[in-house]
């Protein structure tokens, strides 16, 4: 058994050129395929983490598959803002349908991670947990997820100045006032990780100072004397707090209900987008329906891997068959030589099964570099952290997969070597 | 050792072919001649158990080649019988010593890369055996082919118009080596050939009629 891998292996590289191209259709093939179910998990990965259990999202009125992306994965812009006093029902604690409602207020940045005004219930909605020093309290205090403290290199204490919107531009900095890091929390796998987490007083703060500049903004209780120092107040994070300031906006709200099979649960998004200004939108929904759109596309793709896929099985026939063909008198001298038929069909099939086996592997190292250049692209773009070394469970069936097309491309080519008629061969001379 | 008794061979509705008793001791030789069509090539691929006969037996170091087939006749003829050619085929994609080697791996046996050396030298080819095969010349690839048949020490080695292609120099240089090749690893020498230059060397002759 063993003499024949080594004499299959050494006849492979022995017609390099037949090799290469046997070899880069199936990698193609496989590589293709293995790249769609490595970016489709990880996609659906994330997406799911991140549901966290948030049943609805109330925020302006536009796309609802934005405000989704905006408010939940923070990958897109906000529709806009919503007034406090129209949102009140859904912050009011007591609501009968609502077990949480965690209010976001966006607008700025810090090396584009996004700085969040909310209160301390979005920990719970994704399991996030304090790691080093503690919650933010007073205002400008943040708490930054693990994503934030290893890329932009902050510490417990350290300051800095924020920038205006979603993207890193040093010409849009406030640089009235500085956030400070009060805690640092454990990674969770999630959004939580690239965000920076405040009081919202402290966004009304920074876009106050900025309108300030044109004209008298309402006094109340966080208008500021002395805006270069850290504000001594300390706000109680309650949406009750919120509350008391109508006049005030946010950007969305996180809304997740007692019991999702509740009647006048359901009714809620309905009653939402036709009777206010603001609208609901259901993750579950929107992301399904980003799933279908990104589906179609994937769809497509491996068709396309399935005809390379069955092209490189005819390759691999053709290749075997020719070879088998030009070597005839070299399987009959190994019959000669005392090789039963047996061991030129394990000869043949082996010979076969290499090519699938080294196309697999060339085939997992360009879907595995692909989804590197891949991830760290889309790191750039959105913060979410891509892996491309982990092999999944759906990639071992495909090895298993390969070995059964490289098994099937060879089975004919080995059962006429097998057959081969010695007599007939060497007495062709 | 080599003796074969009553033997017949029929090709399927041709040919009958009745072959004349052999009897080829260890370290003997034995030209079989006869003109082209006279059935010297099927004598030869019965007796190196490349197929079976009709009728009658074959006895190759004790052990009856006749009355084997399939996975058994497979190793014994590897193991016993050692085959030259009239072509040199090789496996291309080997080296000399793995060529060599091939025919012990092939029978399961661990290949003796110090015993293939020894050949090898013996035959004044050392120096070639990590070249490719097709890179030899003519009569290095002969030699080749001669270390090949003699690394399992057969009862019986059989050499196909080993010297049809030779000047009369080579003819006769040929036939000694592997003569002397033979007679060292204590085997039957089977020469089948129409190369009457060789009637001078071999005193043991039957002539196919």
């Amino acid at each position: 058994m063993m003499q024949f891998f080594k004499l299959a292996f050494k006849n492979l590289f022995h017609r390099p050129l037949n090799l290469a191209l046997s070899l880069i259709l199936f990698a193609l093939g496989v590589g293709l395929i293995s790249f769609l179910l490595l970016f489709n998990a990880q996609v659906k990965e994330k997406f799911e983490a991140n549901l966290a259990g948030i049943d609805l999202v109330i925020g302006a009125k536009g796309s609802p598959l934005q405000l989704i992306l905006c408010n939940m994965y923070h990958i897109d812009n906000p529709t806009g803002n919503i007034k406090i006093k129209d949102a009140k029902a859904f912050l009011n604690p007591r609501h009968p349908l609502l077990k949480k409602s965690v209010p976001l207020s966006l607008g700025d940045n810090y090396r584009s991670f996004r700085i969040v005004g909310t209160n301390h219930d979005i920990l719970s909605l994704y399991g996030g947990q304090i790691k080093e020093g503690s919650l933010w309290k007073k205002d400008l205090e943040v708490t930054i997820g693990a994503t934030v403290a290893r890329k932009a290199g902050l510490k417990i204490g350290d300051a800095f100045v924020s920038s205006h919107g979603f993207d890193e531009d040093p010409d849009l900095a406030h640089d009235h006032a500085k956030f400070k890091v009060s805690g640092i929390l454990k990674g969770t796998g999630t959004v939580l990780d690239q965000l920076i987490l405040t009081n919202t007083a402290s966004i009304w703060e920074m876009h106050a100072h900025a309108e300030a500049a044109a004209e008298d903004h309402e006094d109340h209780d966080h208008s500021h004397a002395a805006a270069d120092t850290l504000d001594p107040h300390v706000h109680d994070n309650s949406n009750l707090d919120l509350l008391a300031h109508p006049g005030e906006q946010i950007t969305s709200i996180l809304v997740q209900y007692k019991s999702a099979s509740n009647y006048q649960a359901l009714n809620m998004p309905r009653a939402i987008n036709e009777n206010t200004s603001m609208q609901a939108a259901s993750p579950a929904y929107e992301i399904n329906k980003l799933y279908d759109m990104i589906g179609t596309g994937t769809e497509t793709i491996r068709y396309i891997a399935l005809l390379i896929a069955v092209v490189s099985l005819i390759s691999i026939f053709i290749s075997l068959y020719q070879s088998m063909k030009q070597r005839k008198y070299e399987l009959a001298l190994l019959r000669v030589m005392g090789s039963s038929r047996t061991g030129l069909f394990l000869l043949i099939l082996i010979e076969g099964l290499g090519i699938a086996f080294l196309g697999w592997l060339c085939g997992m190292v360009l879907s595995h570099v692909g989804m590197s250049i891949l991830g760290n692209y889309l790191t750039e773009d959105f913060g979410y952290d891509f892996q491309a070394w982990v092999l999944l469970e759906e990639e071992w069936y495909l090895f298993f997969i390969a070995l059964a097309l490289g098994a099937v491309a060879a089975l004919v080519p080995a059962w006429k070597a097998a057959n081969t008629d010695i007599n007939q061969t060497l007495g062709e001379k | 050792m080599l003796q074969t008794k009553d033997l017949t061979f029929q090709y399927p509705g041709g040919h009958r072919f009745v072959f004349p008793d052999l009897k080829v001791g260890a370290k003997e030789s034995m030209l079989l001649l006869g003109r082209s069509g006279i059935g010297k090539t099927t004598l030869l691929h019965l007796l190196g158990g490349l197929m079976n006969p009709t009728a009658g037996t074959i006895l190759i170091d004790g052990g009856d080649i006749s009355q084997k087939s399939g996975r058994e006749l497979d190793r014994f003829r590897g193991r016993h019988v050692g085959i030259i050619f009239q072509q040199n085929h090789f496996i291309a994609s080997l080296n000399v010593l793995d060529n060599i080697l091939l025919a012990q791996t092939l029978i399961g046996e661990k290949p003796d890369t110090t015993r293939a050396k020894v050949l090898l030298d013996r035959l004044g080819i050392a120096a070639k055996a990590h070249q490719a095969v097709n890179n030899l010349s003519q009569g290095e690839k002969q030699r080749v082919a001669i270390a090949r048949a003699v690394i399992n020490k057969p009862g019986l080695i059989l050499a196909d118009e080993p010297t049809s292609a030779l000047d009369d120099q080579n003819c006769i240089a040929v036939y000694k080596l592997l003569e002397e090749q033979a007679r060292e690893e204590g085997s039957a020498l089977v020469i089948v050939t129409h190369d009457t230059r060789l009637k001078s060397e071999v005193n043991h002759q039957i002539t196919l009629q």
